[in-house]
């Protein structure tokens, strides 16, 4: 399957933001927490949403998705994304291509596509590299990469706009259609898994002409928590111009 | 007898009004703003900053504000000490500017991102205090600047015009 080109970012993020399309019968989950869980501390963020549908049925894919980050976190001493990727190196040469400095987050999803009345389903690898900025706003470049059975690679930049009068973000990200062939249904991400952290990252630097590796600091867990946690929203815009949300709040264990 | 135009008391009253020329003339040219270049004072008492910021990371309060000191050179060269207050998207910035002369201070909300090994900051600061030669100062600057992720060296330009 080939990737089609991504859709234009103003219009797609608007449809977020203004008219509400009508709530799907489709629903999302959303589970989101912090490792550590400690006031100040260099964190991995571990989100992950699942569609549901009714009957097990194929959902609508989807177009957008934005996720809504928490008042307190922010960019401030956080070193992930050290280097930058650009799209075009990433469809040209694939993660290979991009330092690994330039690596934030890792996960997986999972592709569903309808044939005829059978579903297919992909297990795909999950990449997020910083991207270069747009519009003055820090870019999330996500790599997705299918193999079996399905072979298919999806590139989308997610976008950190102001929210919340500046004080929160949410990240925006437009999601291509995957096409199968000509006729067939586009395949869907059903689930998607990823962590935003220094987890399991390595980078590297020289010193004194030798490699050193190191981990990158990431965003800090606010110094203090709201009573209903930390909140995470996540908004789920499909093909078929339906929505849905769903709420996370990360509790606080301190 | 009609005083002529040469009568004494007519020439008494051209020099009068002439007189009151100069006078006026000396009063307007007194108020007459000067022509200035940048770095000067004008008569309507504004200063026309052009100043470049180097700054190195003193503190940090938790993970989100930067405490950082260094110095401005360019229009008034100072020592300067620049607080940023960090969220996603933006940066509130606070900054003193001390000169051997005074000191100005002023706040602002600027853009913030990242791009790999540099963040940038970019917007408009207001002038909100000032002591000495600047007790009275006011007025907007823009700066835009970068700092350097991971050692969070602060490099900035600040341009705009500050009221004395």
């Amino acid at each position: 399957m080939r990737p089609k080109r991504i859709l234009s970012a103003t219009a797609m993020i608007m449809s977020l933001t203004l008219a509400s399309p009508a709530l799907a019968t489709v629903g999302v989950k959303l589970k989101v927490d912090f490792t550590p869980n400690r006031p100040n501390a260099s964190t991995t963020i571990h989100f992950g949403f699942t569609v549901n549908t009714p009957r097990g049925a194929v959902p609508s894919p989807v177009t957008a998705i934005a996720l809504q980050l928490p008042v307190g976190m922010g960019l401030g001493l956080t070193t992930l994304g050290e280097e930058v990727c650009t799209p075009s190196r990433l469809e040209a040469r694939g993660p290979a291509g991009c330092s690994q400095n330039a690596l934030m987050g890792l996960g997986r999803a999972l592709i569903e596509l309808p044939v005829g009345t059978q579903i297919v389903r992909s297990t795909a690898a999950v990449k997020i590299f910083m991207g270069p900025p747009v519009r003055h706003h820090t870019v999330m470049l996500f790599d997705v990469i299918s193999v079996t059975p399905v072979s298919a690679e999806i590139l989308f930049p997610g976008e950190l706009v102001p929210d919340m009068g500046g004080l929160g973000a949410s990240l925006d990200t437009l999601v291509p259609v995957i096409a199968s062939w000509p006729e067939g249904a586009d395949a869907s991400v059903v689930r998607m898994q990823s962590s935003l952290g220094p987890e399991h990252l390595t980078y590297y630097r020289r010193v004194h002409g030798h490699r050193v590796a190191y981990r990158p600091i990431g965003m800090a867990v606010p110094a203090s928590c709201p009573r209903v946690g930390y909140r995470f929203v996540i908004k789920l815009v499909f093909a078929d111009e339906t929505s849905a949300q769903a709420v996370s709040d990360v509790p606080c264990r301190h | 007898m009609r005083p002529s135009r040469f009568h004494p008391n007519h020439v008494t009253h051209r020099l009068s009004a002439v007189s009151v020329a100069f006078v006026t003339a000396g009063m307007l040219a007194g108020l007459a703003p000067m022509t200035v270049s940048a770095g000067e004072a004008t008569a309507a008492r504004s200063l026309a900053v052009r100043e470049s910021i180097s700054a190195t990371l003193r503190s940090h309060r938790g993970t989100r504000i930067l405490n950082e000191q260094g110095h401005g050179s360019g229009t008034i060269p100072c020592s300067i000490v620049i607080s940023l207050t960090i969220n996603y998207t933006q940066a509130t910035i606070t900054f003193t500017c001390s000169a051997s002369n005074g000191a100005i201070s002023g706040r602002g909300v600027t853009a913030y991102y990242a791009s790999g090994h540099v963040a940038r900051f970019s917007g408009a600061v207001s002038v909100t205090r000032g002591s000495g030669s600047y007790s009275h100062a006011g007025g907007s600057l823009h700066i835009d600047g970068k700092l350097r992720r991971g050692s969070y060296a602060l490099a900035a330009k600040v341009e705009g015009s500050v009221r004395l």
